[in-house]
């Protein structure tokens, strides 16, 4: 399995500036974060990135959709509700439904999950629970979700990295609830629309606890006012420790104060709804086409 | 619940000594805690207190096991398995409760002790120390149909601290939830026409109890460890007195990972409301001491 090379297009629903701000600071971006988790589970993949919320992209090096046995879209600072008309979001649900169109396999975290639900008829409000952040607690497999390849695996109640303020609140037609938690009824769906199928998850396996922590001291100001934090320096240090356990996983102290797991800490459970994805739509895709 | 005045006794498993170094720590006797969630939850409630570990422990001059409407048991710092006195005594003791078929419900050792009890089985959990917080407990199908938990959610914390667990249930129990550590957190056991339900985590605890007990045991916690010296301990103490004092500190909320499970109490005590609802009360009416 670790030799197959399927053709991944990772789509970027961040935009330049946010990007740089982000690589400024020595953080990854969000496709670069898949870009890893992909690299690791199957080295021997061929990963492009595509800009998607950038209004000047192109496809690299002339391809186009249907060169790939899957794509991918992560996570975005951009906001579905109330941005109806931001060219930066109306291009990715372009992108969304030709992807169903063309049959492609569709794996979205957070953000790209929102985008394949408006693409096809569905919903996003504002959570009015407010911010997802740091980890997603207490997610449990719905039955549907039980049967579904997307979890093959997975426990059925597990925890994930995530940040978020937005949620799937109506799934199209052709969407099935495959996981929840107590902050978001959504926390994983499928969608199937005009020949294609879409598999998301509101939270984003693609993230490590050092993505978090850097997140975290990028959004600290808005962070701090939306109560995270008494203030900057308690940001600073709670993402301290997040970068130490992340660097040390064996800091079984620090796992324990955090109160975080295996869920978390371990890539092989973390990237597994993202593994599964690849043997059960990318794989066969790409069988279909060889 | 209002008016009702059900007849509770309280077992402190806790030997003096430990209920002493306890007390030395802060913390409010086992017993005593058990005393005030019972009233906080049922404000009639007329309890007492047993020490089945004290010489001459027995119970009021002239009181039977069956005139109690219920009997609730704390947890203990014994070990069930180890065979001394004080633990045979207990479980002796507990078989009587169940035989006398008042209902019964306990946290930790009171669950595993009502499963020695009744013929089951409980070992060190290869695990280590579960401490603080239990996390993810899944209710069993069984646990989601059973009343203990009516408004419980299907999945949730607790706060716990135990190093056994129960390995092998009696016929006739079943087991209600569980999580990745201790695959039985809770259960229901049933011998010779007692019902008792027992939770391996803890929901008499509050942060300033759960703080209280971590600061007892910050040396030993450190061993395992939890804390790396002994500052990180008493930084994780103040962080939970914090928080206790200041339930509106929803950023350390957040950053121990915690919310309403551990924090609203009517969500934390929902098994022990069940419990005075769905089984004391109807054992009141059923021999005639109510209505």
């Amino acid at each position: 399995m670790r030799s197959v090379s399927p053709r991944i297009l990772v789509a970027e629903g961040n935009t330049r500036a946010r990007n740089e701000k982000l690589v400024s600071m020595g953080a990854r971006t969000g496709s670069g974060c898949y870009q890893q988790a992909i690299k690791y589970l199957f080295p021997s993949a061929r990963i492009d990135i595509l800009a998607a919320a950038d209004t000047d992209t192109q496809f690299p090096n002339g391809k186009e959709l249907a060169d790939y046995d899957g794509l991918i879209l992560g996570g975005s600072g951009l906001n579905l509700p109330n941005g109806d008309d931001n060219p930066h979001i109306r291009q990715q649900v372009d992108l969304a439904k030709a992807v169903f169109n063309a049959g492609i396999p569709f794996l979205g975290s957070c953000w790209g999950l929102q985008i394949a639900a408006v693409a096809t008829g569905g919903k996003v409000g504002i959570n009015p629970k407010g911010r997802e952040l740091g980890v997603a607690r207490k997610i449990s497999v719905t039955p549907e979700g039980r049967g579904c390849g997307l979890f093959e695996g997975k426990s059925s109640v597990f925890d994930s990295p995530a940040i978020h303020c937005d949620e799937v609140t109506h799934l199209p037609s052709g969407g099935i609830v495959l996981a929840t938690n107590d902050h978001s009824s959504i926390q994983a769906a499928s969608i199937k629309h005009n020949g294609g199928t879409f598999w998301g998850v509101q939270y984003h396996p693609e993230f490590d606890l050092a993505h978090i922590a850097d997140l975290i001291r990028s959004y600290t100001d808005v962070l701090t006012s939306d109560g995270f934090f008494r203030d900057g320096e308690a940001a600073l240090k709670h993402a301290g420790k997040m970068d130490v356990l992340h660097q040390n996983p064996e800091r079984q102290d620090l796992a324990w104060l955090l109160g975080v797991d295996e869920d978390v800490l371990d890539p092989r459970i973390r990237f597994r709804e993202i593994e599964n994805w690849v043997i059960h739509q990318v794989l066969p895709r790409m069988a279909d086409r060889d | 619940m209002m008016g009702i005045q059900p007849r509770i006794l309280v077992i402190d498993g806790y030997r003096k000594e430990a209920r002493d170094e306890l007390a030395a720590g802060g913390a409010t006797m086992a017993g005593d805690q058990y005393v005030k969630m019972l009233s906080r939850v049922c404000p009639g409630v007329k309890c007492d207190i047993l020490f089945p570990c004290d010489a001459g422990a027995a119970l009021p001059t002239g009181t039977a096991l069956s005139d109690y409407d219920g009997i609730a048991w704390t947890g203990c710092s014994l070990t069930v398995f180890e065979d001394t006195p004080e633990v045979n005594t207990q479980i002796g003791f507990a078989r009587s409760c169940l035989e006398a078929g008042v209902p019964g419900f306990g946290s930790c050792w009171a669950a595993q002790i009502a499963v020695v009890a009744a013929g089951g089985i409980c070992r060190p959990n290869p695990n280590g120390r579960e401490m603080g917080f239990a996390r993810k407990i899944t209710l069993t199908p069984e646990g989601r149909g059973h009343p203990m938990y009516e408004g419980k959610a299907s999945v949730f914390n607790a706060f716990i601290s135990h190093v056994d667990e129960i390995t092998h249930v009696p016929s006739g129990s079943v087991v209600l939830s569980g999580n990745r550590f201790t695959a039985v957190q809770s259960v229901s056991v049933v011998y010779k026409g007692g019902v008792f339900w027992g939770l391996q985590y803890h929901p008499e605890y509050d942060l300033r109890e759960m703080a209280r007990l971590t600061w007892c045991r910050i040396d030993k916690l450190m061993e395992l460890g939890f804390f790396q010296d002994r500052q990180a301990g008493e930084d994780y103490v103040d962080l939970l007195e914090v928080l206790h004092q200041d339930p509106s500190r929803q950023d350390l909320a957040w950053q121990l990972g915690v919310d309403d499970d551990i924090l609203n109490e009517d969500v934390r005590r929902a098994e022990v409301r069940n419990w005075i609802e769905r089984l004391v009360i109807p054992t009141m009416v059923k021999n005639g001491r109510v209505g």
